[in-house]
């Protein structure tokens, strides 16, 4: 494609023909600010703090809709620019509950660290901050319409995921996001990918450490916990780790130290022996199965298509069956009554909140917490941010605790030797890539996809209803760019969504 | 004055499409279906221009969607007529609809669309009636339906109505409206004439426009006869407020407020005349001394006036500026969708400053922090309704500062903002 050449900011810059003013300043280091737009997801341009001056235009032009033109001029941080974001701001403020110290998202809210940047007077129009307005529905996702900025990144991402459970409700000032009957009531699936977008703390994943905290400072129950992979390649992006990097070791460390009896880590062979069992039988009856490690995928199925129920291979999600495990593992090893053990299931998914509390699996994980939860025990543990960076160095890395296998679930392993994994590994990309792979069993080829995010899911279960499925074997991450992407994770802001691949670079590290 | 829209309102049956045809409707629908070709060259050379506020000539948005190559394409008469102050529309189609249907039909064979909606606003309930009641009739008398006047060619209509929200009256937010979705405005490009109703290609042409259009197809270069040299035709004014006989007047287009004035008879009681907002709620309010200024887009735009949609109102000394204001302000803080920030709370916080100002509570020193908020929503907001909001009020600070400090109940009010 063609470069074109402008000037931004008196500087000769080119970028490629088609890019918008926003894409073309950030390749040439010039940060515009954003707080609505995420690329490819949410271009409405409503927050307007990204507008900037163009020469001859006789209003100032939205950055992240506009198309960077031959010899465009373009001023970026002009007066009239910034008084016009910090208007915006102040506006926001006056109709945003400054309720900060309180805030789940206090430390990584985009909205605050443009009230720094542009030094917004947030009590300008007065000191009438909005009442909170919560929505307590739902046991894994809080929300308080009153800190939303309504930026609709949330919507979004919820129709991304072909949810749509939030949507804006009302018009002019009583516009707000939100589910008609709460969350809890909703279609909504878990992905938590709203409060993963989020630039306040409106949407947020609910803590549930309380519990945990209780228990280790009693000392009567042992805590053992059980770690996704996911979550050792993004707690360190809160601790100055460069993203992508590993740090299991010190995680493990870090739970030992505050008391956590046992760390062990959540592995693809958890499931393994389950899902070829029913695979190999579905497949026997010429039928597509849909795998169930992920607990969203699993609710959508049940939520939106459920002549698809009986697809879906019956079998918790890896976390829960590590979890069960974990704690006969643990019972045998050290003689406590199983029931007497607390056993803390830390991973990327907001889902499996919900996956912990159906009847189902009553009693398997006493407690779901997620990366963001355990970088706040973190955090907690060590009191403040400061001393949080200055522990964690000096942490010295230790191996997760060996998992011994235990009898009961080799059971379920049919005549085969070895329990053989599925290689159903998601593809850690944000374009929709499709994965296709084939494995052994019984003798028999079968072929598998494994897709992330809903949206492409949903083709290829419509292929399944349209009855040209070229496929014995689904497997899908609810969340776009699969569990590394969870809505646990720890916050990213827009201008790392959009520019700076995050997600692959976790994929990367897996 | 010669009569050319309202030559039958009032004087044939308005749902009877054989009373229409006997008064010389459905004459052009039967050159237009003998030859196509002819409507668009003849709409171009008349000099129509959209009658909805924008002035955008008619024959050229024709071209742009005939040029468009597509299986489907779509006539939209845009009947949301929201702006507070305009009936124009209303008495067209109350009194005269065939001539709207008329309208789309031809447009429809200009173009290669053959379905037509009628979106109408959801406040007038008993047009909605006439409407369905005159579409049902041409097509049982063979005007419209499968085969226009025994022909080959098809055309379609159908009656869509709003739910009370004045930004569906902006052409995009209508067709989300039509497509069932809420009302708010899309990004463009793409425009309608690209991609509009279901993304095909679509006409959207205001009531008055339609209604125009056998007129010109008539008339042809003839109706450069009547109006501007920019600005071709006669149009329909609404004339409100204080005046003797409000209503909705038609004359050419150039008149000047003042003989619109004198046809509503000039000021209830012999009053005297403060200011005047001219072309609809979002227009500029002027002071009397514009009364010479003749209603046509650029000569308006010239004297810092608006012909918009045609609406003139007239108040008299007994109004309180900062009450228009409020009054004004308030409605498009309702009427905003909540999109985007400006629009959103900057609406609603001059909403709420003018309210205090007449509560006595701000005076003459938070006037301009008040047009500096004014400035900055009307310049920072995502569509026209964000821009037109604080237009009046922007206007009455630029041209009445003093009546409007006069009119503040206190001059000196508590510190609003500090800082």
């Amino acid at each position: 494609m063609a470069d074109v050449h402008f000037k931004i900011n008196g500087m000769e810059a080119t970028a490629p023909d088609g890019s918008t003013i926003l894409e073309a300043a950030q390749a040439n280091g010039v940060e515009i600010p954003t707080l609505c737009y995420l690329k490819d997801q949410n271009k409405i341009a409503a927050c307007r703090m990204c507008l900037v001056e163009v020469k001859g235009a006789r209003i100032p032009q939205a950055a992240c809709i506009t198309p960077v033109r031959e010899g465009m001029e373009i001023e970026t941080e002009s007066e009239l620019a910034k008084d016009s974001r910090r208007r915006n701001l102040e506006l926001i403020a006056e109709n945003h509950h400054l309720d900060c110290e309180y805030c789940p998202n206090y430390q990584d809210c985009e909205l605050h660290a443009l009230f720094v940047r542009y030094r917004v007077d947030t009590r300008k129009y007065g000191d009438f901050a909005r009442k909170p307005q919560y929505d307590e529905t739902s046991p894994h996702l809080g929300r308080d319409a009153s800190r939303c900025i309504l930026c609709r990144r949330c919507v979004s991402a919820c129709a991304k995921q072909c949810v749509n459970a939030v949507a804006v409700l009302g018009r002019g000032i009583n516009s707000e996001v939100g589910a008609p009957e709460g969350l809890g009531n909703s279609a909504c699936i878990g992905c938590g990918q709203c409060a993963a977008v989020c630039p306040t703390g409106s949407i947020f994943v609910k803590d549930d450490t309380h519990s945990v905290w209780v228990t280790i400072n009693q000392g009567k129950k042992p805590v053992i916990a059980v770690v996704a992979p996911a979550v050792s390649v993004a707690l360190g992006e809160k601790l100055h780790e460069q993203t992508g990097t590993n740090v299991s070791g010190k995680l493990t460390a870090f739970l030992h130290k505050v008391g956590v009896k046992k760390v062990y880590a959540i592995a693809q062979t958890d499931t393994a022996a389950e899902k070829r069992k029913q695979i190999k039988e579905m497949a026997s009856e010429g039928r597509t199965a849909l795998s169930s490690d992920c607990p969203a995928f699993v609710r959508y199925v049940e939520n939106f298509c459920p002549e698809f129920k009986e697809n879906l291979i019956c079998a918790p999600s890896p976390e829960m069956v590590c979890a069960k495990k974990a704690r006969e593992a643990y019972a045998k090893e050290s003689g406590v009554n199983p029931k007497d053990i607390m056993v803390v299931s830390i991973s990327s998914c907001t889902a499996q909140k919900l996956e912990c509390l159906r009847p189902e699996y009553e009693g398997v994980i006493d407690a779901a917490i997620t990366t963001g939860e355990l970088y706040d025990m973190l955090h907690h543990a060590c009191l403040s941010r400061y001393t949080t960076l200055d522990v964690w160095r000096k942490l010295k890395p230790e191996p997760f605790d060996p998992l011994t296998e235990v009898k009961e679930w080799e059971n379920a392993v049919e005549d085969d030797d070895k329990v053989q994994i599925i290689p159903d590994v998601i593809p850690g990309d944000l374009s929709g890539t499709v994965r296709e792979f084939t494995f052994e069993l019984n003798g028999t080829t079968l072929k598998g996809k494994a897709v992330s995010g809903i949206a492409n899911a949903q083709k290829l279960l419509r292929d399944l209803k349209d009855g040209h499925a070229d496929f014995d074997y689904l497997a899908v991450r609810a969340c776009p760019g699969g569990c590394v992407a969870g809505g646990g994770q720890p916050k990213l802001t827009g201008k790392e969504r959009n520019f700076e691949h995050p997600i692959e670079k976790r994929a990367a590290a897996l | 004055m010669e009569q050319l829209l309202l030559k039958r309102a009032g004087k044939v049956n308005p749902v009877s499409s054989l009373d229409y045809a006997a008064a010389g409707g459905y004459e052009m629908l039967k050159k237009a279906v003998a030859d196509p070709e002819c409507i668009i060259p003849l709409v171009t050379a008349s000099g129509l221009r959209g009658r909805g506020g924008a002035g955008f000539p008619t024959g050229q948005k024709w071209q742009m969607v005939k040029a468009e190559a597509a299986d489907q394409k779509y006539i939209v008469c845009n009947a949301d007529e929201g702006e507070p102050g305009t009936n124009k529309d209303r008495v067209l189609l109350c009194k005269d609809p065939h001539a709207v249907l008329e309208g789309m039909a031809i447009a429809g064979l200009a173009v290669g669309a053959d379905h037509g909606v009628l979106y109408i606003r959801a406040e007038y309930p008993y047009v909605h009636t006439i409407l369905r009641k005159a579409i049902a009739d041409a097509e049982a008398h063979g005007f419209l339906g499968e085969k226009i006047l025994g022909s080959g060619k098809k055309f379609t209509a159908e009656v869509r109505t709003g739910q009370g929200a004045y930004i569906c009256g902006e052409e995009t937010a209508l067709l989300e409206s039509i497509e069932g979705r809420r009302g708010e405005t899309r990004m463009k490009p793409p425009y309608p004439t690209s991609a509009g109703l279901w993304g095909k290609p679509t006409v959207i042409n205001n009531v008055e426009t339609m209604a125009s259009v056998p007129i010109v197809m008539e008339l042809g270069e003839n109706y450069r006869k009547y109006g501007t040299e920019k600005c071709p035709g006669t149009k329909l004014f609404t004339v409100s407020g204080h005046v003797e006989r409000p209503g909705v007047y038609e004359a050419p287009l150039g008149t000047t407020i003042g003989e619109l004035l004198a046809m509503a008879g000039g000021m209830k009681n012999q009053a005297t005349l403060k200011a005047v907002q001219t072309g609809g709620c979002s227009g500029p309010i002027v002071g009397p001394d514009k009364l010479n200024v003749p209603m046509a887009i650029e000569e308006c735009a010239a004297a810092g006036c608006s012909l918009g949609t045609g609406d003139l109102m007239f108040v008299d000394e007994s109004t309180n500026l900062v009450d228009l204001c409020q009054n004004i302000v308030e409605f498009y803080a309702g009427e905003s969708c909540g999109k985007c920030v400006p629009c959103r709370l900057g609406l609603h916080k001059l909403d709420q400053m003018l309210k205090d100002m007449l509560n006595g509570k701000l005076g003459e020193e938070s006037i301009d922090e008040l047009s500096a908020l004014a400035d900055h929503t009307s310049r920072c907001a995502l569509c026209p309704l964000g821009a037109a909001g604080p237009a009046p009020l922007q206007s009455v600070l630029r041209n009445f500062r003093a009546d409007f400090i006069a009119d503040l109940p206190v001059k000196s009010g508590e510190e609003y903002c500090h800082g």
